[in-house]
């Protein structure tokens, strides 16, 4: 009997030291490996709960935000919607080298889907959450090239999107008066409704401002409940904890699995691409050349700037946190050679459906974006981060690519909220 | 008779389970050092070179084994300073805003009550600094000074350097933190 029991153990112990063997080497990790891999899985990622905007997760505000962001009401011409270059069937992105709004953008639109995992909002980061950042758009004269009594009016005269503002926020004041309440007025480019926002009264332009910050939030209430789903890679990682070697091979092929070790040992992007989103939430000058017929990007050196200037910041009473100290913004980097050039690190999740690349579409494939890290061209604005010489060949670069393609995964939200609304 | 006959037996069996436990275990562990020792090479051959000097100081911080209780002192560049450094979050935490402390003495043992301090720093090896821009906020007396603002944005080697200034002498300590 006993004699059994220790042919079992034996031969029990054997085995599993047999399986450990038998990991072919492309699925085979050190423990250190192993334990970084578990930081970028899906796994780790965890709620923000964005406690400046009281609304943020109310079910009506989602409601009333998912309905703003495909009305192509909030535009000059009645053209443009948020969904215009965040469409749910390119991953909330417009499939373009730079956006176009009413007119062309200097940037690329980067996508809607885990956005509220950010500290920083914009790509050089000039606003500190994600409701500020939604107002941008909406008074910029390339983007919606709207104001904020517009966007005010328009509201107050929509029972359904004003039921639901109501039931947010409060009654809505009267601003039916034209003459208190211009129709086109706002601190924005456009001349005409410049002039009609200096003239405003005080009070009433506290009035309007106030209902457009809310719209900012009801948006950014919707924006929030677009998050990356689970990835082939995700799955990699749990069978990988698991020791489950027959599903790792089954989510992650020997060229993918060698994509993977490149991408996280050899190349160490995890230094910047880090997080169960694949980012560091930071901004780097990784020497992307200037596109032709664009100027020099000065990225978070106007930035970081901005956002101090922003009246939407964290510090402004529009911040519904108790919590004023704004700790991002006292200690914030400005000096010229950090923030010169610097854009913030891109989520990888999905990177595969948001081409082309870079903050002006430089790139138009995933090859030519790793092809630039390999080989990145001479500094020419400011002080790159890029130095490291990894000679990829070309069998490495086509495995990296295949490896960043399996992090496409679904969207996960209701998938009411993937579609435009259903109109009352 | 029986019973030694049993016990020998059983004394066999044992040695016999111990020693294939054991070449089981041997074969394991040479076959994962040869995996290990190939995978090193491959990547020596391999490993991306920095194409600057880089030389870290000695005195080294880990994520995770350092608190208040086990602060590391360094002397300054020039020992004119004996200085503690220590995190107030522990384990140090990642992408998170925290505060440190910092406690000088001179180099006669005496706490330094009035300097001034600057804090720089960055990932040398990664040509960037902080991701927040680190500043002495309090003198909390008896040497001990108040860092607000530290913050680690990804893993690696990270350089504190505390910049120490008096009316007539300056002087420097530098902390390697690795995360």
């Amino acid at each position: 009997m006993k004699l059994l029991l220790i042919v079992t153990v034996v031969f029990t112990g054997y085995m599993q030291s047999a399986v450990a063997i038998d990991f072919p080497v492309e699925h085979s990790w050190t423990e250190s490996e192993k334990a970084l891999l578990k930081t970028l899985w899906i796994e780790k990622l965890k709620e923000q709960k964005d406690i400046t905007n009281r609304v943020d997760n109310n079910p009506v505000a989602i409601s009333m935000g998912h309905n703003i962001f495909f009305d192509k009401r909030f535009s000059s011409n009645k053209k443009v919607a948020c969904a215009s270059c965040h469409h749910p069937d390119k991953y909330f992105t417009d499939g373009l080298d730079t956006a176009q709004g009413i007119k062309k953008v200097n940037r690329n639109a980067p996508t809607i889907v885990g956005s509220s995992q950010h500290s920083w909002f914009f790509l050089d980061g000039r606003s500190d959450s994600l409701w500020s950042q939604a107002l941008g758009p909406l008074e910029n004269e390339l983007e919606h090239d709207t104001n904020r009594t517009q966007v005010a009016h328009i509201i107050y005269n929509d029972p359904y999107l004003r039921e639901s503002y109501e039931k947010l926020f409060g009654k809505m004041p009267v601003i039916s008066n034209k003459k208190h309440f211009p129709e086109h007025a706002g601190p924005v480019k456009n001349i005409k409704a410049n002039q009609a926002w200096k003239s405003m009264h005080k009070k009433d332009k506290q009035v309007i401002t106030n209902i457009f910050v809310n719209v900012g939030k009801v948006i950014a209430a919707y924006e929030a409940r677009l998050q990356p789903g689970t990835s082939r890679f995700d799955y990699y990682v749990k069978a990988l904890l698991e020791n489950n070697i027959v599903e790792m091979q089954k989510q992650l092929s020997t060229k993918e699995a060698n994509g993977l070790r490149i991408f996280a040992v050899k190349a160490k992007c995890t230094v910047c691409h880090s997080g169960p989103m694949f980012t560091d939430k930071g901004f780097h000058n990784i020497s992307v050349p200037k596109r032709d017929g664009y100027k020099h990007d000065w990225g978070r050196y106007n930035g970081s700037r901005e956002v101090l200037k922003n009246p939407f910041n964290c510090r402004s009473q529009y911040n519904d946190s108790k919590d004023k100290s704004c700790d991002e913004l006292e200690y914030i980097v400005m000096e010229r050679h950090e923030t010169q050039g610097a854009m913030k690190t891109p989520s990888l999740r999905n990177v595969a459906k948001t081409a082309p690349y870079m903050h002006a579409g430089q790139f138009k494939s995933l090859k030519e974006v790793i092809e630039h890290y390999d080989n990145p061209p001479p500094v020419t604005f400011r002080q790159s981060e890029l130095f490291l010489d990894f000679n990829l060949n070309d069998k490495e670069v086509d495995a990296l690519v295949a490896f960043l393609k399996t992090l496409n995964s679904p969207i996960k939200a209701k998938p009411d909220l993937l579609r435009p609304p259903v109109l009352n | 008779m029986e019973i030694i006959k049993r016990n020998i037996h059983n004394m066999f069996t044992v040695i016999l389970g111990v020693s294939l436990l054991f070449i089981s275990a041997c074969s394991t562990g040479k076959k994962v050092e040869a995996d290990d020792q190939r995978k090193q090479r491959q990547l020596q051959n391999k490993t991306p070179t920095l194409n600057f000097e880089y030389k870290a100081p000695e005195n080294i911080i880990k994520q995770g084994d350092f608190s208040k209780a086990s602060a590391t002192t360094v002397w300054s560049d020039d020992k004119k300073y004996r200085v503690s450094l220590y995190s107030n979050a522990f384990p140090i935490p990642m992408q998170k805003i925290h505060s440190w402390v910092v406690h000088i003495e001179t180099a006669d043992g005496k706490p330094l009550e009035k300097a001034t301090i600057y804090i720089h720093g960055g990932m040398p090896a990664h040509r960037h600094g902080f991701p927040v821009k680190p500043r002495v906020k309090k003198n909390l007396g008896n040497g001990n000074y108040l860092i607000k603002g530290v913050k680690f944005s990804m893993m690696g080697d990270w350089e504190m350097r505390i910049n120490i200034k008096e009316l007539t002498k300056r002087d420097r300590a530098v902390f390697l933190i690795k995360m």
